[in-house]
Formats: structure tokens, sequence, C-alpha cells
């Protein structure tokens, strides 16, 4: 069956379709869940970040607001926002990541935990780029986006997203080159 | 997962290794909790349903009342256009009784005040009515630089207020509206810098190192350094110009474009005169503030103390960042600074 348009999909989110938005949920808030959790490195926190971004999305919709096309690009902003939200108002989160290893409620599988400690070094430098640096990368490389998608998910130009992935990509491997050098130190 | 066929080049083995790595990272949802969720947003957006059906009457969907206004006057059968029509004669209604009043006024505000917005907006129109593509690409690095000076500022009156109120909640955002111009205007600068220079490579790989590295500053938190070296950069484009139009005029000169490094040093020490000026106001503004508040002997001392800990913060950014061609922001380093000013203009 083929999938129905954003365009589409919004007509019937406007009109508070029941059918509709509960179609959206379904295609949207896994991929949001995993934006989300990857960048907070927490399921919890990706749970809450979906839940704000749907209840964001609804009251958009009330007001007669949000997008007339481009759904995925808009929830994903939407998230993005909470995200940096977040960041600010803790903004050393990320390098605590013992944090989710030690969680009561899921016990991580051994190669699970490597895993994250590999991923520990990626996460530090993601964290000291720029929000907009940060989503371009996440966008980009972890959600495998082309360039207009992300340019329309930030309401910015495409070049401007060049430039922005341009400079995130050098910083990044400045970040790492410095991590590695500091590994060797110790 | 996509495959992505349009990897940039500066995407090397190593750096997408490392991205892999968080790729392969898996976060698994609880059913239970993801399950809740999912009733709680289904929940809501019936409630939103149910409101949305009372207020639009459920008879006629068409109940907009504008709609059945301009029906009423016979233009039903083109309502987008009479809509467009009466939207365009309000806009032009404000604009000409006294928006020009309103933007005057709002030249002044700052981050957090209510004509803030005004100004953001009224700076846009500036550039957008501005045919001369040199001439935007100046007023994008001029208006960047005014961004980064009303940060400036709002941090300096919120040290003042948190002693006796905490404001954070309502400033903080508003610096972010600042913030996120000066990176908005300073990349329309590499934009338009890649359009203007597009024959003239070496010239526009000056440009744009220059612009990235205001940004990678940006990134450090050093904004006097930054506002600076944008004058800087509006001073040499503006020579620049100058001489492509002399070049123009004259059309036996067989090498138009000038580099941009010749063009610099003479510069340099008339920037320098005027930024220590700059500076020296700031200064005295700083003293005037502190004498208002004397009667808060402990608070002024906090804040003396906040403020020497963001100048060795700034300074040590500068020490550790190689491309950092700046200092930070007090007067005893000005002679250190104008060194690592033309050090930096060398390479």
């Amino acid at each position: 069956m083929e999938s129905p348009s954003e365009k589409d999909l919004l007509q019937g989110a406007r009109a508070f379709d029941m059918e509709t938005l509960a179609y959206i949920y379904d295609s949207y808030s896994p991929a949001i869940f995993r934006y989300a959790a990857r960048m907070l490195d927490s399921t919890q926190l990706g749970e809450d970040c979906v839940s704000e971004t749907f209840s964001r999305f609804l009251s958009a919709l009330r007001q007669g607001k949000g997008p007339e096309d481009f759904l995925r690009a808009y929830l994903f902003r939407t998230a993005h926002n909470w995200i940096t939200d977040y960041y600010r108002s803790k903004p050393h989160i990320i390098q605590t990541l013992e944090g989710d290893l030690t969680d009561k409620d899921h016990v991580p599988l051994p190669q699970d935990v490597e895993r994250k400690l590999q991923g520990r070094a990626v996460m530090n430098a993601l964290a000291q780029l720029t929000s907009d640096q940060r989503q371009v990368i996440a966008l980009r490389f972890l959600e495998g986006w082309e360039i207009d998608e992300v340019a329309r998910a930030m309401e910015k130009p495409p070049g401007a997203i060049k430039a922005l992935q341009h400079r995130a990509l050098a910083r990044l491997r400045q970040l790492m080159q410095g991590e590695e050098e500091h590994a060797d130190d110790e | 997962m996509q495959t992505m066929n349009d990897l940039p080049e500066e995407m090397d083995a190593c750096l997408e290794s490392q991205l892999e790595v968080i790729r392969g990272l898996t976060y698994e949802r609880q059913p239970a909790v993801a399950e809740a969720a999912r009733a709680r947003f289904l929940k809501e957006a019936e409630k939103a349903r149910q409101a949305y059906h009372q207020s639009t009457d459920s008879i006629n969907v068409q109940t907009n009342p504008i709609a059945k206004w301009w029906s009423g006057l016979g233009v039903g059968l083109f309502p987008s256009l009479a809509r467009a029509a009466l939207a365009f004669g309000v806009a032009l209604a404000v604009v000409i009784g006294g928006a020009a009043g309103v933007v005057f006024a709002s030249q002044s505000s700052l981050p957090g005040d209510a004509m803030y917005p005004v100004k953001l907006w009224s700076d846009e129109l500036r550039i957008n009515l501005t045919a001369d593509p040199a001439e935007q690409l100046d007023l994008e690095i001029q208006i960047a630089a005014e961004r980064l000076q009303e940060m400036q500022q709002t941090q300096l009156l919120q040290n003042d207020r948190n002693q006796s109120q905490p404001s954070e909640e309502k400033t903080i955002p508003a610096a972010e509206q600042a913030y996120s111009g000066i990176y908005k205007h300073l990349d329309e600068a590499l934009l338009l810098a890649q359009q203007l220079y597009a024959d003239d490579p070496e010239t526009l790989a000056q440009i744009t190192t220059q612009i990235e590295q205001q940004l990678q500053l940006l990134e450090d938190m050093n904004p006097s350094a930054i506002i600076r070296e944008l004058q800087e950069l509006r001073k040499d484009l503006r020579e620049q110009q100058k001489e492509l139009k002399k070049a123009e005029t004259e059309p036996t000169a067989e090498n138009t474009s000038v580099p941009l490094a010749t063009a610099a040093p003479a510069t340099v020490e008339s920037v320098e005169a005027e930024v220590t000026t700059e500076e020296d106001v700031s200064e005295s503004e700083d003293n005037k503030d502190k004498d208002k508040d004397k009667d808060k002997e402990t608070g002024k001392d906090k804040e003396k103390q906040n403020n020497n800990n963001s100048n060795n913060n700034s300074s040590n950014n500068s020490n550790n960042n190689s491309n950092n061609n700046s200092s930070n922001n007090s007067s005893n380093n000005s002679s250190n600074s104008s060194n690592d000013n033309k050090g930096g203009k060398k390479k």
C-alpha cells in the first residue's frame, strides 16, 4: 500500500481526524524516539521528548498553526528544540554516560556496554558542538537525510546547511583528535 | 538506514567509523511505556478534536468569519485573491501609517525588549532592499556584529539584575535569538561571498576562512574579539570593492583582483585605534553601573569575581585554539592582541 503524502496527512490532522492523528503518531514517533534517545543517551528522555513533541504538534494544530507540508521535518524540528532546551538546562548531561548504564529498570547487555563506551568519545565530541551543528550531523549522518530535508527541518537555506556541515565535521574531527591525544597522554 | 550517496569529501573513514558507533547504539523502547505514551497522545488528540468541533459549528466547514464577510460583499468567487488584497491593503496602511516610527523606536532595543523583534525584522528588510550584493555582504557582517554587541549588553544588564531578581527566564531565550541571528547573518555572508567572488577563488578563500574563524570564535564565546574582527573584515571588503570599481573605470589595468592580504595591513592600525576607544567607553559604562550599585557592596564583589572568571576563560580559549587570532577584552592585553592579529593575518 502506498503511504499517504505528508500534505494529505496534515490536512487530516488539521480537521482532527483521529485515524490520521494515530497514523501520524505511529509512523513518526519511533524515529523521533530513536533520534532523541541517541542525542540525550537515555530511553527515558527519549520518551519524554516524543510526548512533548506530539503534544506541541497538537497544540499548534489547535491554534491553527503547524505546517502545511513536510511533516517529518516539522516534527524533528520540534523535537530538536526540546532537546536543545534540555541541553541548556543541564549542560553536561552527555558527559555522565554511565547514568544510563546503571539504570535500575534495564540491565544492559555486555556488548552494549562496550559499544556505549566506544561511543562515549563521539558523544562527548557531539555534545561540544553548537546546537545547530549537532542537528546537522545527527540528521545527515545518523538519520541519513538529504541536505534539502535538513534545510527544511532547520528552516535555513541549503547553502547554510552545507556550511554548517562543513564546520561541524571540521570541529568534530578536531575534537576527536584532541580526545585521542588525551588518551595517549594517560 | 538510507545510503548516503552525496557524502562530502571531508567525511573521512575515521570520522565515518566513529559515527557508525553511535548509529549502532540501540535504545529499546519499553513496550508498556510506549503504549502508555501513545494512549496519552490519543486522549489529548480526542480532547483537541472535541474543542475544534465545538468552535467550528460542525454544519459548515467554511465558517471562517473573514470568508463570510467577503462572500457577503460578493467577492466570494476569489476568496484567496480577496484575502490577499485585504492583507496587502492592511500591510500598506500599517507601513505608511507610522511603522517608520516603530522601527525607529526599536533601533536601540535589546534582546528581551518588546521592540526587539521589530528591529530584527527591519534589519532583515534592510538586507532585502539592498540590490548590490557587495553592499548586502557588508550589511550582513555589520548586522552580525550588532547582534553580538546586543548580546554583550544584555549580559551586562543581566549581571546587574541578577542581584535583585532572577530574570534569566526572559533574557536567556532572547539572547539566544540574537545568538542565532549572528549565525544566520554570517552564514548568509558566506553565501554572498561565494557568489560575489566566484571568479576570484583566492579572495574568496580568504574571506571564507576569516568568517569561519569568527564562527569558530563564536563557539568559544569571545564576543568582543569577534566584533573587532568583523569590523576589520568590513573595512577590507570595502577597500576591495573600491579597488574593483577603480579597476573597472580604468580598463587598462590588467589585474582587476586585489588580494585581500595587501589591503589588510594598512587598515590594521586604524581599526586598533578605534577598538581601544570603544573599549574605554564600555569600561567607563561599567564603572557607572558599579557606582549606581554602591549600596550593594557584597553583590558588587560577586560580580567582579564573575567578570574575572569569564575573562580568564576567554583568554584560556584563545591560547588553546591554534587558529584563533584574537585576544580577550581586557585592555591590559591590547599590545599582545595587536601582535596576535598580525600573526593571524599572515597565515
